[in-house]
C-alpha cells in the first residue's frame, strides 16, 4: 500500500516496466553541468574558511537537489506494458473436492462459500476489461457456466495436474493468468510443481481455510517396508500433524493392527513445540503371509476429521537372508560375539573375513571356497552381492584406492549398509579419512595423529531423543526401552568420533564414568559422547559405532538376556535392509488406475534398458491379464498406466524379462511381484488444512502471485500487469510521484542542518 | 637426603601399589572392569583340589604349588609374547587369576584351568561355569593324564553341564586350522620327562592312578546346540609347559614349545572367532 502511495504505481508496474525521460532537454544538461560547476568554483572561494570536507559536502547536496529538479523537467516516465483491455481471458479455477465443504474459519462459512463470494465480487472486479473463464476441478477439470452450480463433493483434488492441462489446452483466446481458489490440499497425480513453470502463464493462488484446524489429529504419513522377515521387529515411520497448543498439550493412544489383532500399542504427547511430529513404532512382524497393517490413533473425541486419524498398508511377510560381509584386522571379543548374535538370526548370513597374523586370514561362512579367496571381493559384481559391510579395526591401507570407491558406490549405488567400528586400527587411527568412503561416513574422521583416539573406560551406552523412537534402540523385550538401556553393562573402550555431518543421527550416546587415557590420567565424569551415529548416503545407509566392547552385553548379563542379540541383529537388518533390489517394481493405485513402474540394473547396478518388459495383472475377482510395458520415455524404466476398476488389492508380477535371463536368478526370485489396494477412502480429510507453502511455491514458480482470501487488494494490478496475454505499450508519468518531491525536500533540509550545525556556511 | 629417601618410599609404594592393581587387572570402579580395551587377557582359574601333598599340592623347584598354579604365570607371560609377536591378537603381557565365582569372570572370555586331575568345584562355581558358558564363554582344561584324571574332570563337568557329551575332536576339526595346520596332535611332557630318544609321555607315577594307558593325546569337547566349541580337554598332553619351558633348551623348543605354540595359537584364535 505505501508502496503505491509513494511511487505512485504498483510494485507489478516497476517489475515489468522501465524507466526512462520523456522529453528531450541534452542541450539543458551540459548547460546545466556547467552552470553547477561554476557554483561550485564560486561557493568553495566564498567558503574558504571551512574545511574542504564540508564545503564538498553541502556542494554535493546542492548539486543533488539540482538534478533532481532537471530530472523533473526532463519527465520522468515509467514505460510499461499493460494487458489490452477486451481482448484477454482470466481463467478462474475452483477447487469442486470435498475438503473446501470444510470450515474457512471466517463466519462458519465453509471454503467453498467463500471461493463463490470471492468469485462473485473480488475476482470479478479485478479481471477489469478482460473475459472471465470459470472452471471447477477436483478429479479432473471442467468448464462451469455458473459459480452457484459448483459443488464441494470431489474425492481427490488433482491441483497441479488441472493447472496443466488448463495452460495446455486453453483456446478461448489469449490467456493472461490463471487464478485458482482452492485450500491446496493437492492429493491426486504426481506432477510436481516445478513444472507449471513451463507453462508461461502466471498463476494467481487464493488461499482458503486454516492451515491448522483446530481440534484436528492427522496420520499424515505412514511410511512400511513392503516386505519383511517372520517373527522380526519391524518399524513404521509415522508423521502425526496436529493443532495442539502449548497449553493443552494432548495424550494421544497409538495402536498398530493386523485385522482386529493389536500388535503394538503406546502413548504420544502432543504440544505446541511441533505441530508436525515424526516418529517410529515397533511391531512384531509375525508369521508368514499378506497382512494390512493399520495405523490408528485414538485422537480427542472432538477430532472434526476423525477420517484421517488411521492410515492402512500392506505388508508381505516373508523370508529374506541378508549377507553381510565383515572385514576385522584384529582376533578379539567384540568380533566372536557380532557372529554369534547374528547366528541367532536365521535370516542373517554373516560372512567374515580375520586377519589372523600379518599374513594369514581366516574365513567363515563363506558359501563357496573362491568367495573372498583374495581378501577383499574381487569385483563390484561380488562385493554387490553383500546387502552389508561392517568393517572392524582394519587399517585403511588394506584396501586400494579401487576397493574405497567400491565401497563408497556399494553404499550410494547398491544401497548397502555400511559400519564402521572402533578399533586401534579403525577410524581415524586405521586412515579412514581418505576419500571417497569418509564421505559416506556419517561423522568426520579427523587424519591419524600421533596419539590414538581409542581409549579405555567405563561408558553407559544410553539412547538419545531420536534414538528412543529407533528401531535399533529397541532390545528391551517386555521391559521399557530407557530400562532395558540403563541396566546394560558398561562399555570397556571408546573411540573419539569428529563431528557428526549435518544429515546424521546420532541414536546412541555413552555417558563418561572413568575413562584412561595413556598410563597415567584419569578424567572422571565426562560428558555423553556419540557413540552410535547414522545417516543416509545415496540409496543406502552408513554408521559409526565408537566402540568394540558391545561384548560385555553378553558375558556380564544372564544367559536368557537377549539385549546384545537384538541389538546386532536389529543394527544388520537395518542396515542391510535398505539395500536395493536389483529389480524393483512400484505399483501405485491412482484413483480407478494403476502405475505400474519396473527398474532393473545389472550386476553392477547399472540400469537395463534394452529388455522387454511385461508383468501378470491378478484383479480382486481372481481375473489375470498380461501387460506389455514399454520404456518410459527419457528414464530408465519401463512403465504402464493399467485400468483397475475392481476394489481392492490387485497382485502385479513381472511376467517376462526377454534378453536378460540372468535377472530371474538370486536370493529372492520372486522379488518382482507387488500388491496395491484400489479404493481408498477419506482420501479428502489427509492433508486437508491450508497448503499455503504449495500455493505459494506454484504461485513463485510461474511468476504469479499468492493471496489470502481476506486481502485480494493487490490483485488488481498483479493481473493488469501480467506478463501473459495480449498486451499494449503505455507510458506512465512520474514527474508528479510523491518519492521525488520528498527527496527534493529531504536534500534542501539536510544541506539546511549542516550549514546551521556548521556555523554558517 | 632424607627428603630424597621419603620420596624413593613413596615412590616406590606408588608403584607397587600400581603393579598390585595391574596384577588384578587394571583400574576398577564400581561395576569391576578389571580389562582395558577389548585386549585378551590371559586368565587362570584358581580352584581347590582334594587330598594331601602330591595331591592337592605338591613341592617342585624349592616351593609349594597348588595345583591350579601348576605352571603359572610363566607360561602364560611366554605365550602372550608369542602371541602378541607371531599373531594379529592384541594380548596382555599381564595374565589374571581368577576364581569361577569372581564377579568379573564375564570380562575374560576366555579361561584356562591345568592339573585338574584333583579338582573339586563348589556348587557355587559350578553354577558360575555353568553360567559363563551358557554366555558364550570359553574353557580350555590342559595338563591331565591318564583315567583317573579324566574321570575327575569328566565328573565335574557332568555337574555344570548335565546331559553334555564329550567329543574327541578329529584331526579336520577347523581348531586344528585356524592359523596353523595341524597335522597330529602333539604330546607336550613336563620338561623333567622330556629326553631325547625317549618317549614323550609322562610317567604314571605322576598321575592320579589308575592312568591305564597316557600315550595318545587329544582334544576332547563340549560343544553348544550350535555346534561351537565351548570347553575343550587337551588331555594326555601338558601343552602349557611348552610354553613355560621355552627357554630351556634348544631342543625341548624345538620339538616340544613350538608344537604347544602352534596349538595354543590355533585355540586362541578359535576361541575368539567361534
Amino acid at each position: 500500500m505505501w508502496f503505491e502511495w509513494l511511487f505512485k504505481y504498483p510494485r507489478e508496474a516497476y517489475a515489468q516496466g522501465e524507466l526512462g525521460l520523456a522529453g528531450d532537454f541534452g542541450v539543458l544538461w551540459w548547460g546545466a553541468a556547467a552552470v553547477l560547476l561554476t557554483l561550485g568554483i564560486v561557493f568553495g572561494r566564498r567558503a574558504a574558511r571551512f574545511s574542504m570536507l564540508r564545503r564538498a559536502t553541502v556542494h554535493l547536496l546542492q548539486i543533488a537537489a539540482i538534478a533532481v529538479l532537471l530530472t523533473l523537467i526532463a519527465e520522468p516516465v515509467l514505460q510499461v506494458t499493460r494487458l489490452a483491455p477486451g481482448v484477454n481471458t482470466i481463467a478462474v479455477l475452483v477447487d469442486s473436492s470435498a475438503s473446501m465443504a470444510l470450515p474457512a474459519g471466517v463466519d462458519g462459512a465453509s471454503r467453498m462459500d467463500v471461493a463463490k463470494r470471492l468469485i462473485g465480487d473480488e475476482i470479478a472486479t479485478a479481471s477489469g476489461g478482460s473475459t472471465v473463464a470459470l472452471f471447477q476441478f477436483d478429479d479432473n477439470l471442467r468448464q462451469t457456466d455458473a459459480v452457484r452450480d459448483v459443488r464441494a463433493d470431489g474425492d481427490r483434488s488433482r491441483l497441479l495436474e488441472s493447472i496443466a492441462d488448463l495452460a495446455t489446452h486453453f483456446d478461448q483466446g489469449a490467456l493472461a493468468a490463471v487464478i485458482v481458489i482452492t485450500d491446496g490440499a493437492h492429493n491426486g497425480g504426481s506432477l510436481g510443481w516445478e513444472s507449471l513453470a513451463d507453462t508461461g502463464i502466471p498463476v494467481h493462488a487464493v488461499g482458503v481455510g486454516q492451515e491448522n484446524i483446530p481440534g484436528d489429529v492427522e496420520l499424515a504419513e505412514l511410511v512400511l517396508p513392503s516386505r519383511a522377515s517372520p517373527n522380526t521387529q519391524i518399524a513404521a515411520r509415522l508423521v502425526i500433524r496436529h493443532s495442539a497448543s502449548r497449553d493443552s498439550a494432548q495424550e494421544i493412544r497409538l495402536r498398530v493392527l493386523d485385522g482386529e489383532s493389536v500388535l503394538a500399542a503406546e502413548s504420544i504427547t502432543l504440544d505446541a513445540s511441533a505441530t508436525t511430529v515424526s516418529t517410529d513404532v515397533v511391531f512384531p512382524s509375525g508369521g508368514p503371509g499378506l497382512k494390512e497393517i493399520t495405523v490408528a490413533l485414538a485422537g480427542p473425541s472432538e477430532d472434526p476429521l476423525p477420517g484421517n486419524d488411521r492410515q492402512s498398508s500392506l505388508l508381505e511377510v516373508d523370508r529374506y537372508r541378508y549377507r553381510v560381509l565383515y572385514l576385522e584386522g584384529e582376533p578379539r571379543w567384540e568380533f566372536k560375539f557380532i557372529r554369534r548374535a547374528a547366528a541367532e538370526d536365521d535370516d542373517i548370513e554373516l560372512v567374515s573375513w580375520l586377519r589372523t597374523t600379518p599374513r594369514k586370514t581366516y574365513r567363515q561362512g563363506t558359501s563357496d571356497p573362491d568367495e573372498l579367496a583374495d581378501g577383499f571381493p574381487s569385483s563390484l559384481e561380488a562385493l554387490y552381492r553383500y546387502h552389508m559391510v561392517i568393517i572392524g579395526s582394519l587399517p585403511a591401507t588394506s584396501l586400494d584406492d579401487e576397493e574405497h570407491e567400491w565401497l563408497a558406490r556399494f553404499v550410494a549405488d547398491r544401497g548397502g549398509g555400511l559400519l564402521a567400528m572402533a578399533g586401534r586400527h579403525a577410524l581415524d587411527n586405521g586412515g579412514w579419512d581418505v576419500k571417497p568412503l569418509a564421505e559416506a561416513l556419517p561423522v568426520t574422521i579427523a587424519r591419524p595423529g600421533t596419539n590414538s583416539t581409542y581409549v579405555r573406560g567405563n561408558y553407559a551406552a544410553h539412547p538419545t531423543d531420536a534414538g528412543t523412537r529407533s528401531v535399533l534402540t529397541d532390545i528391551g523385550g517386555s521391559e521399557s526401552r530407557e530400562r532395558s538401556w540403563a541396566t546394560l553393562p558398561m562399555l570397556a573402550d571408546y573411540q573419539t568420533l569428529g563431528t557428526p555431518k549435518a544429515g546424521a543421527t546420532v541414536i546412541l550416546e555413552a555417558g563418561g564414568g572413568v575413562e584412561r587415557r595413556g598410563a597415567d590420567v584419569v578424567v572422571r565424569g565426562s560428558a555423553a559422547k556419540p557413540l552410535l551415529v547414522t545417516q543416509p548416503y545415496g540409496y543406502g545407509r552408513t554408521a559409526v559405532l565408537a566402540t568394540a566392547s558391545t561384548w560385555r552385553w553378553r558375558m556380564r548379563t544372564p544367559p536368557d538376556d537377549t539385549r546384545h542379540s537384538l541389538f546386532w541383529r536389529h543394527l544388520i537388518r537395518h542396515f542391510a535392509g535398505a539395500a536395493q533390489p536389483r529389480r524393483r517394481l512400484s505399483l501405485v493405485a491412482d484413483g480407478d488406475s494403476l502405475d505400474v513402474r519396473v527398474a532393473l540394473k545389472n550386476p553392477r547396478f547399472e540400469p537395463l534398458t534394452d529388455t522387454a518388459v511385461s508383468v501378470q495383472v491378478t484383479a480382486p475377482d481372481g481375473e489375470s491379464y498380461d501387460v506389455a510395458l514399454p520404456r518410459i520415455a527419457g528414464q530408465n524404466a519401463y512403465g504402464e498406466t493399467i485400468p483397475a476398476t475392481t476394489p481392492g488389492i490387485y497382485r502385479v508380477e513381472v511376467a517376462g524379462l526377454a534378453g536378460h535371463p540372468a535377472m530371474s536368478e538370486g536370493p529372492r526370485p520372486d522379488a518382482l511381484a507387488a500388491l496395491a489396494r484400489v479404493g481408498e477412502a477419506n482420501r479428502e480429510q489427509f492433508g486437508a488444512a491450508l497448503n499455503e507453502p504449495l500455493l505459494r511455491r506454484i504461485a513463485q514458480a510461474t511468476g504469479g502471485g499468492y493471496w489470502r482470501a481476506d486481502d485480494l487488494s493487490g490483485l488488481v494490478e498483479a493481473l493488469a500487469f501480467s506478463s501473459a496475454g495480449i498486451h499494449e505499450r503505455q507510458q506512465l508519468p512520474l514527474w508528479n510521484a510523491p518519492f521525488l518531491f520528498l527527496l527534493l525536500v529531504l536534500l534542501k533540509c539536510t544541506e539546511w542542518a549542516l550549514r546551521r550545525y556548521w556555523g554558517g556556511i | 637426603m632424607r627428603i630424597t629417601a621419603r620420596l624413593f618410599l613413596v615412590a616406590g609404594t606408588l608403584l607397587l601399589a600400581g603393579l598390585a592393581a595391574a596384577q588384578e587387572g587394571g583400574f576398577g570402579n564400581e561395576e569391576g572392569i578389571t580389562q582395558s580395551r577389548d585386549e585378551l587377557w590371559l586368565t587362570r582359574i584358581q580352584y581347590d583340589s582334594i587330598g594331601g601333598q602330591r595331591q592337592a599340592y605338591y613341592y617342585y623347584d624349592g616351593r609349594w604349588w597348588e595345583r591350579w598354579e601348576t605352571d603359572f604365570p610363566q607360561a602364560e607371560q611366554n605365550f602372550a609374547k608369542r602371541l602378541n609377536e607371531l599373531t594379529s591378537v592384541v594380548v596382555s603381557p599381564v595374565p589374571l587369576t581368577r576364581p569361577l565365582t569372581h564377579p568379573s569372570l564375564g570380562d575374560s572370555p576366555l579361561i584356562f584351568m591345568s592339573d585338574v586331575g584333583y579338582m573339586e568345584l563348589s556348587r557355587l562355581e559350578i553354577e558360575a561355569l555353568r553360567t559363563y558358558l551358557a554366555n558364550g564363554g570359553f574353557l580350555w582344561v590342559d595338563d591331565f593324564w591318564g583315567d583317573a584324571e579324566w574321570a575327575s574332570l569328566e565328573r565335574a563337568m557332568a555337574d555344570v553341564l548335565p546331559g553334555k557329551r564329550w567329543i574327541t575332536l578329529p584331526i579336520e576339526h577347523p581348531i586344528f586350522h585356524t592359523v596353523f595346520d595341524i597335522e597330529q596332535m602333539p604330546q607336550i611332557p613336563a620338561r623333567d620327562y622330556a629326553r631325547w630318544g625317549q618317549g614323550t609321555t609322562e610317567p604314571s607315577f605322576e598321575h592320579r592312578r589308575p592312568t591305564g594307558s597316557m600315550k595318545t593325546p587329544s582334544i576332547r569337547a563340549y560343544t553348544d546346540d550350535d555346534g561351537r566349541l565351548m570347553v575343550i580337554a587337551t588331555h594326555n598332553t601338558d601343552i602349557a609347559d611348552g610354553w613355560e619351558r621355552e627357554s630351556y633348551g634348544e631342543w625341548y623348543f624345538e620339538n616340544f614349545s613350538t608344537k604347544s605354540y602352534r596349538v595354543g595359537i590355533n585355540v586362541i584364535v578359535y576361541a575368539l572367532s567361534h
